[in-house]
C-alpha cells in the first residue's frame, strides 16, 4: 500500500476537510456538529406513544476538528485513518456472560449495532464522544447496569454478580441495549451547538420530565427497539409478547430524579391496565425464574 | 439410570423459591415507606443498608451536563399492592421463620437474589393481628 498524506484544504469553525490524492475527504474528529443525517429527532416529541422510536437513523453526521494522519489506499481508492488520528470509539472491557451476550448481539444484525453506531468513527464521520462498557462491582445490589457520562465519555457499568450469577443470557441483553438507548440519546443532547431545533424530542422530553426525560422518553418510543433486539438475540424463538414485555424492565417503576428519588412509575407504564401490568410482570417473572442463564460462544 | 435421571429433573425443574417473612420495624429509620399519594401511585419499601457503600451517579440539571459519582449507601427497594395483603393471627404468626431485624434480613441478603426467593413483608395491625405483604425488588437500569 502507498501512503499519500492528505492535506487540509478548508478549516472552518466547526470542520476540517482533509483532501487526498485520490478522490475522497476524510475528516478527523474533535469538534464538530453532528446534524443528523436526515434531519430527525431520536423518539419524537411526547405527543406521540409506543414505540414509533424508528427514528432518524443517526450517525455522526457532520464533524470536524483538527487532526493529522490519513493515508490513502490507491488500489481501493480511499482513505484511510492511521494512529495519528485521535480516534473516539468504544471500548469494550466487559468479561464473562456480559461480554458473550454482547459479542452475539454486535456480531449480529441486532439493533444494538445501530444505537452503538454514534460511538463508532467511520471514514467520513466521527463521534465526539467514546463509550466504555465494563463490569462493576460497585452498583448496588437491585441495579442491573449504569450509564454515567464523564467528560467526553459515556460509561456503562454491567453489575457483575447479577450478570454472572442472577440474570439470564436474555436479561442482560435487555439491560445491554437498554444503556445503550441511555447513551445513544443523552449523546445526542450531549453534541456541541445541540439544540432544541436539531432534537426537539429529546429537549420536549427534558422540559416536561428534567431528570427523568431518558426513561420516560424510552418508555414511550424505545420499548420496540428493545423487543427486536431482543427477539434477533434469541433467535426469534418466543412471541412477540414475550420480547415486549421484557422490554419493560427498567420502564415501568423508576426512582425519581428530580426528588428525594422517591420511585414514581413511567407514564406509559400507569397507561397500562392493571391486566396489562399484571401479564408483563408475569412474563418478566418466568423468564427470570426459568431463561437460560448461559451464553454459548 | 432412568430413577437418576428423574431426580436430576425434577430437581431442575422444581426449584421453588424460599420464602423469607421479614418484621418491618417501625422503629428502624433505615426502613422507608413510601404510601401511595395523589400524584404516585406506587407503593412501597426502601431499606438502606449503611453497611455497604456503592457508587451513585448523580444527574446533571442540564441536559449536556455531566455526572457527579458520589459515594452512597446501598438502597433497596421493595414495591408491594395492598390489594394482595392477607392479615394472620398471633398463632399463625408464631409458626412462621422470621426475620426480625433489619441487619439480618440484610445479612442473608448480601445480594437481592429474586429469582431465589420470595419476600413476604410483615407489619403488625396490633398483638394478635398482623399483614403479610408480599413485596417484589424492583430492578434498576
Amino acid at each position: 500500500m502507498t501512503e499519500h498524506i492528505c492535506t487540509a484544504v478548508q478549516q472552518g469553525g466547526e470542520s476540517t476537510i482533509w483532501t487526498c490524492e485520490v478522490t475522497l475527504n476524510v475528516t478527523c474528529n474533535g469538534g464538530g456538529g453532528g446534524d443528523l443525517p436526515d434531519g430527525g429527532d431520536p423518539g419524537g416529541g411526547t405527543g406521540g406513544n409506543d414505540d414509533d422510536d424508528e427514528d432518524s437513523n443517526g450517525g455522526g453526521g457532520s464533524t470536524g476538528g483538527g487532526s493529522k494522519g490519513i493515508t490513502t489506499d490507491p488500489i481501493l481508492g480511499t482513505c484511510i485513518e492511521t494512529n495519528t488520528c485521535e480516534e473516539d470509539k468504544i471500548i469494550n472491557e466487559l468479561t464473562g456472560k456480559a461480554d458473550c451476550v454482547y459479542q452475539k448481539m454486535v456480531n449480529g444484525n441486532n439493533s444494538i449495532n445501530w444505537i452503538l453506531e454514534n460511538f463508532e468513527d467511520t471514514l467520513t464521520t466521527s463521534s465526539e464522544f467514546d463509550l466504555i462498557l465494563q463490569m462493576s462491582n460497585t452498583l448496588g445490589s437491585e441495579t442491573n447496569a449504569s450509564t454515567v457520562r464523564s467528560g467526553d465519555t459515556f460509561t456503562i457499568s454491567i453489575n457483575e454478580y447479577r450478570a454472572e450469577n442472577i440474570n439470564t443470557a436474555l436479561t442482560i441483553a435487555r439491560t445491554i441495549i437498554h444503556e445503550g438507548i441511555h447513551a445513544r440519546l443523552r449523546e445526542f443532547a450531549s453534541r456541541e451547538g445541540s439544540d432544541e431545533t436539531s432534537f426537539p424530542g429529546v429537549y420536549d422530553y427534558f422540559r416536561i420530565y428534567a431528570k427523568n426525560w431518558d426513561h420516560q422518553q424510552m418508555a414511550d418510543h424505545y420499548r420496540s427497539t428493545i423487543a427486536e433486539g431482543l427477539k434477533e438475540y434469541d433467535n426469534s424463538q418466543n412471541s412477540d409478547s414475550f420480547y415486549n414485555a421484557l422490554a419493560w424492565e427498567g420502564l415501568a417503576e423508576i426512582k425519581d430524579l428530580n426528588g428525594d428519588q422517591d420511585i414514581i412509575y413511567t407514564l406509559a407504564w400507569s397507561q397500562l391496565s392493571p391486566a396489562q401490568q399484571q401479564e408483563i410482570l408475569a412474563i418478566i417473572s418466568t423468564e427470570k425464574q426459568n431463561g437460560d442463564k448461559n451464553c454459548q460462544e | 439410570m432412568l430413577l437418576i435421571c428423574c431426580v436430576i429433573c425434577w430437581n431442575m425443574f422444581s426449584q421453588k423459591k424460599q420464602i423469607q417473612y421479614f418484621l418491618v420495624s417501625k422503629n428502624d429509620t433505615l426502613i422507608k415507606t413510601q404510601l401511595a399519594t395523589k400524584a404516585n401511585q406506587y407503593e412501597g419499601y426502601l431499606i438502606i443498608n449503611e453497611k455497604k457503600t456503592i457508587k451513585k451517579a448523580i444527574r446533571p440539571s442540564n441536559l449536556a451536563g455531566k455526572d457527579i459519582l458520589k459515594d452512597s449507601f446501598e438502597e433497596i427497594y421493595f414495591s408491594f399492592n395492598r390489594n394482595n395483603d392477607t392479615i394472620v393471627g398471633k398463632s399463625y404468626y408464631d409458626k412462621l421463620n422470621i426475620i426480625k431485624t433489619r441487619r439480618e434480613f440484610l445479612q442473608i441478603n448480601k445480594q437481592i437474589d429474586e429469582t431465589r426467593n420470595e419476600f413476604i413483608f410483615i407489619e403488625p395491625v396490633d398483638c394478635e393481628k398482623f399483614i403479610l405483604r408480599r413485596v417484589t425488588p424492583i430492578i434498576f437500569e
